[in-house]
């Protein structure tokens, strides 16, 4: 429940930050995309057909909020498709798969978004894979999928403390 | 339930890839306005709670009629004639509030304050862009510096006449002068030519410095490296430029709207007009000033439209496209030449023009 009411936010308010907030920021490079680390942190908490669902949401709402002058879908194919890679690939693991996985999946999604708009849009090499824009969107991913296993750990040490053993490891594969 | 985890992503994947192809045989425009209609809202909401957080009824006061005043400034400056040459703009002020990956940002103001597509947006350091679309309660402009963007424009001493286009990785603008032969050097000014019914731009909106002359690829046009006035990323207060004052205009406005309405997607048409009034200038002030110089214009515009005659029609229509409202698709990675290309068809016309307004007088 708690995921379907963040997945309705992330589509809701994910584009909007990105634009009247994220892009504003003077950053070095590009600036992350917000909407793409979102999804491919949320996607392990859902099953893989919801988490492609949520990445198309996400990345329709990301061409068609208002400054977005691209090819409207371009978005929406490749969040879709990290998205459904990443809860796939990242259900079943450890915290530190899931960390890799989402990273992994933000990277490829961003070449793989920037191929696009250069095949679709014409935009120049340089702009549509600026280093910057990589590595941030590929660092805030990893950070948003370690997130919420930071969080639990944190609660867990505050009601057994010292106790080492109830670090939650994640399912391992047994 | 595997088969499903599988058919729901396939489906979206189809969806997704039939979405792209649609919007590129023809723009989903529908989607765009609710788009604009339901996110431009939020950061609407967002920006003017942010606003109102901080106080600002009486700065946003200030900040209005100092965008009037400002246009009042840019009008009396104008020495192109104009319909408004001598009183002033209709303007809106607006604030920036989104910034867009594609050269676009969000301005907080709309259809609801008579702002629609292809307005001039400057602020006060120079020009901004222009408006791509305007939804209900807000509108995006694209940048001078956006990759489909090219800007008639002409040098601020000599008034030679170029084409400025977007070096996006640089946050740059490359002008490509139409008169080879023109003197430019680092210094000079930049402004605006002027469209007719001024949209998309009106004229002597300043633009940029020139910083560095590019060496001549093909001695056709001649290019130069233009920083913009502007500090694209670092906008906030603009002013859209709405036409001219109703009160001077009268009951002639409407007739202009349409037609500008029309002029709007005949651009190409627009521009070959444009040139010709230009090319009188030049023609008036060449003959005033040296003989020799009108002279040299009439010869090269001869040798040029004999050489190049056959790729005017071609220029043309690569112009045409740019200027049509999805210009980056089609002019997309030869834009650069195309607007080339354009740029020595139109020289080609405006000597041709400037030869025969000489031969009349």
């Amino acid at each position: 429940m708690k995921v379907i009411v963040l997945s309705v936010l992330v589509v809701l308010f994910a584009p909007v930050l990105q634009v009247a907030v994220v892009n504003a920021l003077p950053l070095p490079g590009d600036g992350p995309d917000i909407v793409l680390a979102c999804v491919v942190a949320l996607a392990p908490l859902l099953r893989p057909g919801a988490a492609a669902l949520l990445g198309f949401a996400a990345g329709l709402a990301a061409d068609i909020a208002p400054p977005a002058d691209h090819t409207i879908g371009r978005l929406a194919l490749v969040v879709c498709l990290a998205g459904w890679v990443c809860a796939r690939a990242a259900a079943d693991g450890t915290a530190g798969r899931r960390v890799g996985v989402a990273a992994a999946a933000a990277l490829g999604a961003t070449l793989a978004g920037g191929a696009l708009a250069v095949l679709l849009d014409g935009t120049p090499w340089g702009t549509a894979l600026a280093p910057g824009a990589l590595a941030w969107t590929t660092g805030l991913a990893a950070l948003l999928a370690a997130a919420p296993t930071v969080l639990r750990r944190r609660r867990r040490f505050g009601r057994v403390p010292r106790s080492r053993d109830s670090y939650p490891r994640g399912r391992r594969i047994a | 339930m595997r088969a499903a985890g599988r058919r729901v992503p396939a489906l979206l994947v189809l969806v997704s890839a039939a979405l792209i192809v649609a919007d590129t045989v023809t723009p989903l425009e529908p989607l765009r306005a609710f788009g604009s209609a339901v996110y431009g809202g939020l950061q609407d909401a967002a920006s003017a709670g942010v606003r109102w957080a901080s106080g600002e009824r009486r700065l946003e006061e200030l900040e209005r009629e100092n965008a009037r005043l400002r246009a009042e400034l840019l009008a009396a400056r104008g020495t192109t004639p104009s319909p408004a040459r001598a009183d002033g703009y209709q303007v809106v002020s607006a604030h920036v509030i989104g910034f867009g990956r594609d050269g676009t940002v969000t301005i907080d103001t709309g259809s609801d304050r008579g702002v629609t597509r292809d307005m001039t947006v400057f602020d006060g350091n120079g020009l901004v862009g222009r408006i791509l679309r305007a939804g209900p309660g807000t509108a995006t402009v694209q940048l001078a510096t956006a990759s489909g963007a090219s800007i008639g424009a002409r040098l601020g001493e000599s008034r030679e006449v170029g084409l400025v286009t977007g070096v996006p990785e640089r946050g740059l603008l490359r002008l490509s002068l139409l008169n080879p032969s023109a003197e430019v050097k680092p210094g000079d000014r930049v402004v605006t030519l002027g469209s007719r019914n001024m949209r998309p731009y009106v004229p002597d909106v300043p633009i940029g410095t020139v910083i560095a002359v590019e060496p001549a690829p093909d001695a056709l046009t001649r290019t130069a490296l233009v920083r913009p006035f502007a500090r694209f990323t670092a906008l906030d207060l603009v002013t859209v430029v709405l036409g001219p004052l109703p009160a001077t205009v009268g009951p002639a406005d409407e007739t202009a709207a349409g037609a500008s309405k029309s002029a709007s997607r005949k651009t190409s048409k627009d521009a070959s007009t444009d040139e010709k009034g230009v090319a009188d200038k030049s023609a008036r002030t060449a003959a005033k000033g040296s003989p020799e110089k009108a002279g040299s214009a009439g010869t090269a515009g001869n040798a040029e439209s004999g050489e190049k005659a056959g790729s005017t029609k071609k220029a043309e229509k690569a112009e045409k496209a740019a200027s049509a409202e999805k210009e980056k698709k089609t002019a997309s990675a030869g834009n650069a030449e195309k607007a080339e290309k354009a740029g020595s068809a139109q020289s080609t016309q405006k000597a041709e023009n400037a030869e025969k307004s000489g031969e009349t007088r």
